[in-house]
């Protein structure tokens, strides 16, 4: 498989991810979408490992700590929401997220509190 | 002593991290102490922290100078931003103690609090892609678990706040796949590597490129973003507002002025469709943010479309730089202007609304009515520095480059679409802050007798230190002593190039 394909293939995933996040109002559909960018990233990493003569060590360990940073993310978000929000809240945040909203209150505005 | 200087000699450039880490090490043995004593002796230990890795960062640079090395390098604009998060972190330690002394978990807070000035002076001085990537999402997430924990008691705030989490880890995984796409343009390890503009015509150069900008812009909740932004600062209390303003946002600027060179190599070709499109959103954020404010009640909600609007300026400065209006290598200097702009009006601003909320308990703008009367002092202060932030903004932005030229059209099209688009959003913006303003002088029939808020003496000094200092910037500038040009600073005839000046 040569390295141009590898990439066009990460990029489609990249674009999935993108158009997750701008459709899903779930949130675990949200995580999933941040989960494709971050697959896209290490497709990237690696198929470019192979050619560059930047050398491999430095590639890898930019991909470890880079993912273990956002796992990081991922999990102190999760655990705010399901340790610091009521039921009710957690409901709201888990099912009514989305990326761009066009609602007045953001717009115009008051929104009501 | 000879032994001190070799130990800082060789920590350097990282004395003022340290001396943070050092920090927490001592305030996490105050553990959840809910003694009054320790938790003033926590208070003065780090902000003696944060005056001691102040000097040394400073003593570092005049005795051992520039330095670059494979992770970090530091020359004048790292001097001066760490100076800046150093002087907001000790700011911001002001009001977490006067909002959130008597909280159970105040002591945690002090401790998030130093612990994410550590990433983000990391941020500061990072030159190697890993150790931007790290300090970057680091301060996101240490800011991020800051601003929970500041708010853990209040009601409402919580689905806010998960929200706008969710919303921080977009730019990091953003950043960490125009990494991987970087490399596969050259394998430079740092930006600097990519300084040609040759290298523009690489596609994956160009793919690597929008993305760094797309997750920038999303950091900043920019328009049509704003969403999670507006309706936490709305909600969240005033001790966490200052980590959101004056943390977040300035950590944000800081990894723009580290991706500015190689943004540059695309904005330098002047080409037409980016002109458009970074015009187009610079105008949606000028003037979202000035139509935002007019139908907002709430101060902080205000204020938070205001400092929208200074960030809108940064992508107009873009804008600006793409065509011959400023050089575009002088950009990374506007965003340097623009983060002490906010510094000097937004600070004081920020313990307005406290003292606001503390005596009324709510932060809507009718709470603000009659301020002149109540307390005449704080509110004339208040409007010096309303109108000195229309007027920074009208200086910094070179107006007087179509005034002194032969006309409005020495620009171009571009030039003459960005002089009017910018002229309206400030005076979209300068009839925001005349209704501001006039809510003060407004008397309520039921007021009766004004009764003074209560300010505690602090309030008076720091506010009149910061009009102070405002109003020094302006009488130099009119009496000539001062000049802020486009790729200088000029005081009393010595002009500093900060910019270029580790270059």
């Amino acid at each position: 498989m040569s390295s141009e394909l590898v990439f066009y293939i990460a990029m489609a995933l990249f674009l999935i991810s993108v158009f997750g996040l701008f459709v899903s109002a779930d949130i675990v559909s949200v995580f999933i979408a941040y989960q494709l960018m971050a697959a896209a990233a290490i497709i990237n990493f690696l198929n470019f490992s192979v050619y560059m003569e930047i050398g491999q060590l430095w590639i890898k360990v930019f991909l470890i700590i880079g993912l273990l940073t956002i796992y990081l993310m991922v999990f102190a978000v999760f655990f705010y929401i399901y340790s610091n929000t009521e039921m009710l809240e957690r409901k709201t945040i888990i099912k009514d997220y989305r990326l761009f909203r066009l609602r007045k209150s953001d717009w115009w505005g008051e929104d009501n509190i | 002593m000879g032994s001190i200087s070799d130990i800082i000699e060789r920590l350097d450039p990282y004395t003022g991290i340290i001396v943070l880490a050092f920090a927490v090490l001592i305030t996490i043995f105050a553990g959840f102490s809910k003694n009054n004593g320790i938790r003033i002796s926590i208070i003065i230990i780090n902000a003696l922290a944060y005056a001691a890795a102040f000097y040394l960062i400073i003593y570092s640079f005049v005795e051992y100078g520039p330095r670059d090395g494979f992770l970090a390098s530091v020359s004048l604009p790292e001097l001066i931003l760490s100076c800046i998060i150093l002087f907001i972190g000790l700011n911001v330690l002001l009001f977490i103690s006067i909002s959130r002394f008597s909280d159970d978990s105040f002591i945690r807070i002090v401790i998030l609090l130093t612990f994410s000035l550590i990433p983000v002076l990391s941020l500061i001085m990072a030159d190697n892609m890993i150790f931007i990537f790290t300090a970057f999402a680091l301060a996101i997430l240490s800011i991020f678990t800051l601003i929970s924990s500041l708010d853990k008691e209040i009601a409402g705030s919580g689905e806010a706040i998960g929200k706008f989490g969710i919303r921080t880890i977009l730019p990091a995984a953003l950043i960490f796949l125009g990494s991987s796409v970087l490399i596969g343009a050259g394998g430079a390890k740092n930006l600097s590597g990519y300084g040609s503009i040759e290298s523009a015509a690489d596609p994956l150069l160009l793919i690597s490129a929008i993305v760094f900008a797309c997750a920038l812009y999303l950091y900043f909740f920019l328009y049509p973003f704003q969403g999670p932004y507006l309706k936490m600062a709305r909600r969240i209390s005033g001790g966490a507002v200052s980590v959101l303003w004056f943390l977040y946002m300035p950590a944000g600027i800081i990894m723009l002025i580290k991706f500015n060179r190689f943004f540059n190599i695309f904005i330098e070709e002047n080409n037409i469709y980016a002109f458009i499109i970074i015009t187009v959103f610079a105008f949606i954020n000028l003037f979202g943010a000035g139509i935002g404010a007019i139908r907002a009640m709430s101060l902080k909600r205000i204020l938070s479309m205001f400092l929208l609007f200074e960030i809108g300026t940064i992508v107009l400065i873009r804008s600006a730089g793409s065509t011959d209006i400023i050089s575009s290598c002088f950009t990374g200097y506007y965003d340097l202007t623009v983060l002490i702009i906010i510094l000097i009006v937004f600070l004081p601003l920020q313990l307005l609304i406290m003292l606001l909320e503390e005596n009324t308990g709510k932060d809507i703008i009718a709470g603000a009515s009659g301020l002149i009367y109540k307390n005449a002092y704080i509110g004339i202060c208040t409007i010096i520095f309303f109108l000195w932030w229309i007027a920074a903004n009208i200086y910094i932005f070179p107006f007087e480059k179509f005034i002194s030229r032969s006309g409005l059209m020495s620009y171009g099209p571009h030039g003459l679409v960005l002089f009017i688009g910018y002229i309206m959003a400030l005076l979209l913006m300068a009839a925001n802050i005349f209704r501001v303003i006039l809510v003060f002088f407004k008397k309520l029939p039921e007021m009766g007798e004004a009764k003074k808020y209560a300010v505690p003496r602090i309030f008076y000094a720091y506010i009149s230190v910061f009009v102070m200092l405002a109003l020094s910037v302006l009488i130099l500038i009119i009496i000539g002593k001062m000049d802020i040009g486009q790729d200088h600073i000029k005081i009393w005839g010595s002009s500093f190039d900060i910019i270029n000046s580790g270059n």
